[in-house]
């Protein structure tokens, strides 16, 4: 089994709108793009956040009976997570292709979480059974294979912006162990008063949320995965913000950082982002390797990089 | 890096366990676990954590928190910062550690664990205080932090001194299972020599009355598979294990408490909390588990059920075990700790791993006390009364939302 793996899609919801293409043109724009106000406390001010906008006209696959009530975290996931694999989901939902899932979060379904949390606060007996299962981290995760109706491989990791980087790690094991034929990793977060409250502690930045969606093929296509670097923990409680020493110092890199004014702090779904960032960087610079530099908020950092292939087939 | 991986030739290694800390309703450590389990004692109290008042259920599996913590190389202000949750996996940890020998090195030692709400009573207490109508700050900051599971695995590298990828597995109820099976592969994969591993989960308001809204406590004792079952009862604790390649283990002369031999992961897209009625998921784990460990059913001494005690549940595990055993179902013993100690969740698994090597290493079988009426449906004989037994292979379910479904096999 060879130990190569390639990028066979890549998808993205933000608050530049659904698509990899929305994505690319805020990020040539570079200007911030328009952010809502989320109240939580009557009285209080809130914060203003970017939200994704709504679709229009709404997709046929955001009517599945398990995305009706899901969570906004869990419909941005599958959002990018159609987009990334294009093709050959059909040839998944038909069973041709096994395909693994890991999906990435930091804050998770925050939303019903909280809400939730705030009826059992004014009365546990009526607390809504709708709301709770939706809170659990792997719920996207797990709509994600019912709607694509795989039952192979599913992990949620939970961790900061890094754990993106650590699910394409896991990603490339899965295939290069023969486990799985494609493997998307999803990262997704979504907007709430609370993450933002939260995030206004540590002067992060108005908060974000969407999805980043990379599927990854043993089979050549334009774009490689060269590397994920070993990740350094924050033991010491201080983040890291250098070069990761495993890269390259003449490589070119993408930060979370270089994302943020335009789109906001979006936790997994910016790790997500910024592979993204790089793939499209690389796809410009055929034969250097660009790296997403991950350096998570609280976690790790952590480096991934891609690298245009000249001799393959045309990307989608 | 992490990737590319440098290439591993050979044969699969094959993956033991040296070390094995635990903690829940029934006691602190692996001696103390022993005999409640042999004996099938149970541990359920009134909830004291939170208020359960104006809820179903109110008995959980609790358990009394030492007031200190075990030595670490956590300072005083690290360790006042700790949540119940973190405290547990501290001393689950600890005991793994101690019982395995490993002392701090310069390797990088990667680290896996499952949970399915880390410092969720920090979460709780951040959105209590967040909430008033007068904004008060003060410890919140901390609050974030440490609610986050990544600040527990970070906890423990800065307690016992070690560094290296971190892998948190949030799959529901099948997190713990799941992270010893990732841990078992890094292992048998030539990816890493050893790992630490575990799973943890304390009792939260929120998750307690997540469970009884939607019914799934029991309203009087949780006893998985009978006939007359009402629901599951909530646990809480945390267990670790220190798993080593067998070369590297045989190097430095560690004992060996068991050895892990197969992983199944399936996923069931029936329901995001229901299982498929014919439990095809854990049907297709048991068999991968099984076929991978290089055993028949057979072979198989007992299975720990993943067992909650919900109709659905054991409807459906009964129905794949049923299934996978075939013939040798009415010779296959089968038992669910989760009546002694509760569902721990995201810990479960972990635990029920160091429950299966208790049973192997002293070859008895944990019992059900007082399951008086088995479900029908069980083509298989429920262990309920202690009982010796001499047996080689072991093989313990996880289940969990979303359909995350998890089978470990583990050798004597």
């Amino acid at each position: 089994m060879s130990n190569r793996v390639f990028i066979s899609g890549m998808g993205v919801v933000s608050p530049a709108g659904w698509g990899v293409e929305p994505f690319r043109l805020a990020r040539t724009a570079g200007q911030p793009l328009l952010r809502q106000e989320l109240t939580g406390v009557p009285g209080r001010p809130g914060y203003l956040v970017f939200r994704v906008p709504p679709l229009s006209p709404r997709p046929a696959y955001l009517s599945h009976a398990r995305l009706r009530r899901s969570s906004l975290v869990s419909q941005f996931a599958v959002g990018a997570a159609f987009e990334a694999l294009g093709d050959d989901r059909t040839r998944i939902q038909q069973g041709e292709l096994r395909l693994g899932v890991i999906a990435a979060v930091m804050s998770g379904g925050v939303n019903y979480s909280r809400r939730f949390y705030q009826e059992v606060l004014i009365q546990p007996s009526t607390a809504s059974p709708l709301l709770f299962p939706e809170t659990v981290f792997n719920a996207p995760a797990s709509h994600l294979a019912a709607v694509l109706g795989c039952t192979g491989r599913n992990y949620t990791l939970v961790g900061d912006q890094s754990a993106f980087g650590e699910g394409l790690a896991l990603a490339a094991d899965w295939l290069s162990q023969g486990l799985v034929d494609r493997c998307l990793v999803v990262g997704a977060e979504e907007s709430d008063w609370l993450t933002a409250e939260a995030a206004n502690l540590f002067d992060l930045g108005p908060t974000s949320e969407g999805a980043g969606a990379l599927c990854l093929s043993p089979e050549p296509q334009p774009i490689e995965l060269t590397g994920i670097t070993s990740p350094i923990p924050y033991v010491t409680g201080t983040p890291t913000h250098s070069n990761l020493p495993e890269i390259p110092a003449d490589d070119p890199t993408v930060s979370l950082a270089a994302l943020r004014p335009v789109l906001g702090e979006g936790f997994a779904a910016a790790g997500a982002w910024s592979c993204v960032a790089a793939i499209q960087d690389a796809a410009d610079q055929p034969g250097r390797t660009v790296w997403a530099q991950l350096h998570g908020s609280n976690h790790q950092a952590i480096g991934v990089g891609f690298r245009s292939v000249p001799s393959t087939r045309p990307s989608r | 890096m992490l990737f590319p991986r440098p290439p591993h030739s050979g044969s699969p290694r094959r993956v033991l366990v040296t070390g094995a800390g635990i903690i829940t309703a029934l006691g602190r450590g692996w001696t103390e676990h022993a005999e409640g389990f042999r004996q099938g004692r149970r541990a359920f109290r009134p909830v004291r954590s939170f208020p359960v008042s104006g809820q179903r259920a109110t008995l959980a599996g609790e358990l009394d928190l030492p007031p200190h913590l075990p030595p670490s190389h956590l300072s005083p202000r690290d360790e006042a910062r700790l949540d119940r949750a973190a405290r547990m996996l501290l001393w689950a940890a600890h005991e793994a550690w101690t019982q395995a020998g490993w002392t701090p090195d310069d390797q990088p030692l990667p680290l896996v664990l499952g949970t399915t709400s880390g410092g969720m009573s920090l979460g709780e207490a951040f959105l209590r205080q967040a909430c008033l109508p007068q904004p008060n700050r003060r410890g919140q900051a901390t609050r974030v932090v440490h609610y986050q599971a990544q600040h527990q695995a970070l906890d423990l590298m800065k307690a016992f001194q070690f560094h290296g990828p971190t892998t948190i597995i949030a799959n529901a109820c099948a997190s713990g299972a799941n992270a010893v099976g990732h841990a078992f592969e890094l292992i048998r994969h030539g990816y890493a020599d050893r790992v630490l591993v575990g799973g943890y989960d304390a009792l939260s308001q929120l998750v307690f009355a997540g469970f009884d809204s939607l019914q799934a406590l029991s309203t009087t004792h949780c006893r998985p598979f009978a006939a007359d079952r009402d629901g599951l009862a909530l646990g809480e604790g945390a267990a670790v294990l220190c798993l080593e390649a067998d070369s590297f283990a045989r190097s430095r002369d560690a004992e060996r408490l068991g050895e892990i031999t197969g992983y199944g992961v399936a996923t069931d897209v029936h329901h995001l909390t229901q299982p498929q009625p014919d439990g095809l998921a854990a049907l297709a784990t048991m068999t991968a588990a099984c076929a991978q460990a290089g055993i028949t059913p057979e072979q198989v001494g007992y299975v720990n059920a993943h067992g909650t005690g919900t109709p659905l549940n054991d409807r459906a595990e009964a129905a794949a075990i049923n299934q996978w055993a075939g013939d040798w179902a009415p010779h296959l013993p089968v038992s669910s700790t989760k009546a002694s100690i509760g569902h721990l969740l995201g810990a479960a698994g972990a635990v029920e791993v160091v429950v299966c090597l208790q049973a192997l290493r002293g070859q008895w079988l944990p019992p059900e006390i007082g399951l008086d009426h088995p479900d029908p449906l069980c083509r298989f004989p429920l262990v309920t009364q202690p009982q010796d037994q001499a047996f080689t292979h072991a093989l313990t379910n996880s289940f969990g939302f979303g359909g995350a479904n998890a089978s470990l096999v583990l050798r004597r």
